[in-house]
């Protein structure tokens, strides 16, 4: 996925484009020109590991 | 009678649209020449061969950020796509409004070209791979 960021493409400035979509294109020289960048994929959280229940009181 | 004014072509490179800074654009599309001529004939006969284009521009160079400059130097060297539109992009593709469009190996660029008080300006001719597409649909 890749972020348009120059209005000199056929696609709308800050939009997002798939690699589908730059079929027959140079991306490298697009991202080198200044008209792509690769976007922000988003942070997954760590899992946080589950409570480990305390021990019940012995009586 | 109609007559074509070029006014507002549509240039883009590697679907990068350059078209405000180029000043001149032809596509030369050129085929071999075969010859096929065999006993019995009365002439030469020939058919074509294989397509040998090529398509020339002259582009205002201009260093800005995502202009001509930071577009053309990373394809040198390589293929880059072109789709040249006679009658602008605006203008929907038709019989009447033909797109051009392939391959060009990009093997030559002068990022700097002039004199004292003139327009930098860069003047190529690349080479087509492959063939030439008429797109009128």
């Amino acid at each position: 996925m890749w972020t348009v960021t120059s209005d000199r493409t056929p696609w709308p400035l800050g939009a997002t484009v798939k690699g589908s979509q730059l079929r027959g294109c140079n991306i490298d020289a697009l991202v080198a020109g200044g008209h792509l960048a690769p976007a922000p994929t988003a942070k997954r959280r760590p899992v946080e590991p589950a409570p480990v229940p305390a021990d019940e009181p012995k009586e | 009678m109609a007559r074509i004014v070029l006014t507002d072509v549509s240039v883009l490179i590697n679907s990068v649209d350059l078209s405000d800074h180029v000043a001149s654009v032809e596509i030369a599309q050129n085929f071999d020449e075969v010859e096929t001529t065999a006993f019995g004939d009365a002439g030469r006969t020939r058919v074509a061969g294989l397509e040998d284009s090529s398509l020339t521009l002259s582009f205002h160079n201009d260093f800005a950020s995502s202009s001509v400059d930071q577009t053309i130097a990373p394809l040198v060297g390589g293929t880059a796509s072109f789709l040249i539109a006679p009658l602008g992009t605006a203008v929907a593709i038709g019989p009447t409004a033909p797109r051009y469009s392939g391959t060009v190996l990009v093997t030559e660029w002068s990022p700097v070209n002039g004199s004292v008080g003139e327009l930098t300006t860069a003047d190529v001719t690349w080479p087509v791979s492959g063939a030439i597409a008429r797109g009128t649909a």
